[in-house]
């Protein structure tokens, strides 16, 4: 088959998806490429067997024969074709497939990455039985299986209530719900109450009221300062046995005395996500801080970005939700659909869609400014918490480049202490990181140590042996 | 805090801290200003190469068998943590007729007192087991060491700093030059301060044309795009710093297209890294995925077990080069109090020790060990090279 498309979309979530069934106008070739097993993304993360993912409201199966759909296959990089304007896409095989790389072209892309979990280094954080609460849910969702038999969801957000109430929902016990801010906060940057609001609320109430009836205490104003391994496993590792919570000040800082101990032995961590920008920074796509502290990328009305026949939706664009990630898919499904037709949408779909995406945008602000995290917070943990688990870094070391070697930004402490090196490329570290520099890293140092030249690791033979490189390099 | 120093050094890369670090040795108050952070340009970009293999007879040679000396005892006083290994360079020919112009080669230099020694067969697989067997000979070079060119940037300054005698002045872009009635220097301008001092010694790689405009004077100094492929990190495959042997003609190469020849060692953390690419395009830092793939193919020619190591990332950067291939060292005779450390293409980590050394002379006043006439930035002003401003 050509390796020619219309419209590539990259990640198969929610925003893909929409993109993909809004955009397979007839005479369009559509494919959608994802790294997952099967689509549906994050939120939409389901076992291989179960019923194939269809979004809500895109049930024409007849728009579906025209999307292809490359499931398994890990995007390395993107990079656009100076002469003709295509965008090429790199992708390589799954983990057990890595050799397997081919190159597809695009008159349009969408990028719709999706986010991770934000990760803060706690002490203790690196051992078995502590996880991200989006890893934690995706355990639970893929593949049915508990994180711990008795877990301490904490972190800042209501998507502390979701991971906590899929699990004891899927039968596991949650000792308590541990928030750093305080949910009251949420109703002052909500007073012009959109509907859109109105449905999140009535979802976290639903969760609410799951905890309640398994009494499970939610306890605010409160964070996770340690976390302590146990006896030796039987596979000779130690793993997560207790957790000490403190009451925290409004700048995250614990006050003494207020250390309460809940044995554990699983620790999630929710501190908010951030958004996946590696292959929109491949492309030199513009990029702006979302409300949340983090990056975004910058996008128009239509989801354009500031390269042409780039577009963006989901989490990419700031982290909104999988409601915000469905319909900024379908605004740019359409307008890249669009582009390439030269048949303008319907204006009244548009408007209705603009409508939404401004009602869901506004309540993702709204979350962000009630469940902030500060930067100071990372102020107060010891010396010899790990930073970087990949290459072993310790806070101390970072502190000491900052102090003693004068790296003053996150791109300076990866080269003069290796934080951020390793095989995750700096995706678990670099909130940390910035952190510890001090003040709150700008946009360009930020999107600097964001950029991922290759963005999963690809093995040496297969990038030699390529033949559409060669075929590339000879046009 | 004063605003008053003896020497001030502008660019915080190795180049810039070493002649920081010989400045101090010398008895000088000096102050290091850099528009961003320690090592953060091309320093940041390089590979840590401490070779005097890649380079021909002549005054280029000359400074990095002294920068050679000083370098070995320099980890004397910084100590380890600069990751400095005298791991010997291996340079290897395939065919027949490449092993004997290596040979050759090698005949020249080690008349200049480089030590270098041809091997072949069962010697060369025992210097690095795991290297092509179908390789026609190579030569060893036991003088060629690696560094980490960021840590030895930064402990070079640091320590100057803990001794009280260096002030380090980060994220301060050099906007003016002033010069008294004589055209003398006086200091330095930022954006946030004004420092001064009688000399200014303009260590800012590729951006040494650009300070060397602001006090008036042209040094031409253009940038020379390369990328470095990093593996995942990997037990020991590759002992040396093993290169083949079209890498030293593509460093004397004047050709702006793009040029490649592989460049492979391992680091302190198991990670191999690959160049080395040279081309010409300004200060673009988009990668080029035909770049990639010719290093990763000349890179497993080499090393054929590569062919199994995941790369892991890449990173980018601008050699900063003169049209004669020598960098600009020493005072500039048309302005009093000026001098440059600055233009030394790929090889400033491998020189930076030498220049600080011979720039701390020329400060001092004390005739300097190497003659500065073949660095010396008028050189250009016969020929009337414009400044290229990127």
């Amino acid at each position: 088959m050509s390796d020619q498309r219309d419209i590539i979309i990259i990640g198969a979530g929610a925003a893909g998806m929409n993109a993909a069934y809004v955009a397979a106008e007839p005479g369009l070739a559509v494919t959608v490429v994802d790294a997952n097993p099967c689509p549906g993304g994050q939120y939409h993360r389901r076992g291989a067997l179960e019923q194939r993912y269809r979004p809500s409201g895109c049930s024409d199966e007849n728009r579906w024969a025209r999307v292809e759909i490359l499931s398994g296959q890990q995007v390395y990089a993107v990079n656009s074709m100076p002469d003709t304007g295509h965008v090429l896409v790199r992708m390589r095989g799954d983990e057990r497939h890595p050799h397997e790389i081919g190159i597809l072209r695009a008159r349009a892309l969408i990028v719709t990455t999706g986010a991770m979990d934000r990760q803060l280094a706690i002490p203790g954080w690196q051992l078995p039985g502590v996880m991200a609460g989006g890893g934690a849910q995706s355990l639970i969702k893929g593949s049915g299986v508990l994180p711990g038999q008795r877990t301490l969801v904490t972190g800042t957000g209501p998507f502390l209530l979701a991971v906590a109430a899929s699990i004891v929902q899927a039968g596991g016990e949650v000792a308590a719900v541990i928030e750093a801010n305080a949910p009251a906060g949420l109703a002052r940057h909500t007073r012009k109450m959109f509907p859109a609001a109105v449905a999140k609320t009535a979802e976290a109430a639903r969760f609410a009221g799951i905890l309640a009836r398994h009494r499970v205490p939610y306890l605010t104003r409160r964070r996770v300062t340690r976390i302590a391994a146990g006896a030796v496993d039987t596979q000779g590792r130690a793993c997560v046995s207790e957790a000490t919570v403190q009451r925290i000040d409004s700048q995250w800082q614990p006050k003494p005395g207020t250390e309460q101990r809940f044995d554990v032995d699983c620790v999630t961590l929710g501190f908010g996500f951030t958004a996946q920008l590696d292959l929109l920074l491949q492309l030199g796509c513009a990029i702006t801080d979302a409300p949340d502290g983090g990056l975004a990328v910058l996008v128009d009305e239509r989801q354009a970005t500031s390269r042409p026949s780039v577009f963006a939706a989901g989490e990419t664009t700031g982290i909104g939700g999988v409601d915000l990630a469905s319909v900024e898919g379908r605004v740019a499904g359409l307008h890249a659909a669009a582009e390439l037709t030269g048949r303008a949408p319907a204006t009244a779909l548009v408007k209705s869609l603009h409508r939404q995406r401004r009602h869901l945008h506004g309540f993702a602000t709204a979350l962000a400014l009630a469940f902030p995290v500060p930067t100071q917070w990372v102020n107060d943990q010891p010396g010899e918490t790990i930073v970087c688990r990949c290459e072993e870094i310790t806070l101390g070391d970072i502190r000491s480049a900052r102090d003693d070697l004068g790296a003053t930004d996150p791109r300076s402490i990866k080269l003069l202490t290796r934080a951020g090196m390793g095989w995750c490329q700096g995706r678990m570290c670099s909130f940390s990181v910035e952190g510890i520099c001090g003040r709150q890293a700008n946009v360009a140092a930020q999107a600097a140590s964001a950029s991922r030249p290759v963005s999963v690791p690809v093995p040496l033979g297969a990038i030699a042996r390529d033949e559409n490189v060669m075929r590339e390099s000879a046009q | 805090m004063t605003n008053s120093f003896d020497a001030i050094v502008v660019g915080a890369g190795v180049v810039g801290a070493s002649c920081a670090h010989y400045l101090v040795e010398a008895g000088l108050s000096v102050a290091v200003v850099d528009r961003g952070s320690v090592a953060a340009g091309t320093t940041g970009a390089g590979e840590g190469n401490i070779l005097v293999s890649d380079k021909e007879p002549g005054p280029e040679l000359d400074l990095a068998l002294l920068s050679q000396r000083l370098w070995t005892e320099l980890i004397d006083v910084i100590g380890p943590a600069i990751e400095l290994e005298p791991k010997g360079g291996l340079a290897v020919g395939y065919e027949q007729h490449t092993f004997d112009h290596l040979r050759a080669f090698a005949t020249e230099q080690a008349a200049c007192g480089v030590v270098a020694t041809p091997v072949t067969g069962a010697d060369l697989l025992e210097l690095e087991p795991n290297l092509n067997p179908e390789a026609a000979g190579g030569v060893f070079y036991p003088q060629d060491m690696q560094t980490q060119p960021m840590l030895a940037a930064a402990h070079l300054i640091a320590r100057g700093v803990r001794m009280g005698r260096i002030t380090l002045h980060t994220n301060a872009n050099v906007v003016a030059i002033p010069r008294d009635a004589r055209g003398a220097v006086t200091g330095v301008e930022t954006t946030t301060q004004t420092l001064q001092a009688p000399l200014v010694v303009n260590a800012a790689g590729t951006w040494g044309g650009e300070i060397a405009a602001l006090a008036g004077v042209n040094v031409p100094i253009l940038p020379r795009r390369g990328f470095i492929l990093v593996t995942e990190p990997l037990p020991v495959i590759v002992n040396r710093k093993v290169y083949s042997a079209e890498y030293v003609a593509n460093v004397a190469s004047d050709d702006a297209a793009l040029q490649t020849a592989a460049v492979v060692e391992g680091t302190h953390s198991g990670t191999i890294l690959i160049g080395a690419s040279r081309e010409r395009v300004g200060f673009d830092r988009t990668l080029d995925w035909t770049v990639v793939q010719r290093l990763a193919q000349q890179a497993l020619q080499l090393f054929p077990r590569l062919a199994q190591a995941s790369l892991l990332r890449t990173y980018g950067g601008f050699r900063p080069y003169c049209p004669d291939h020598l960098p600009v060292i020493g005072p500039d005779a048309r302005v009093p109090g000026l001098m440059h450390a600055c233009g030394h293409e790929g090889a400033g980590v491998g020189l930076s020790a030498a220049t600080g050394f011979l720039i701390a002379q020329a400060a001092i006043g004390v005739s300097p060990l190497l003659s500065l006439a073949p660095f010396a930035a008028e050189r250009f002003d016969a020929h009337h090279v414009a400044v290229v401003h990127a």
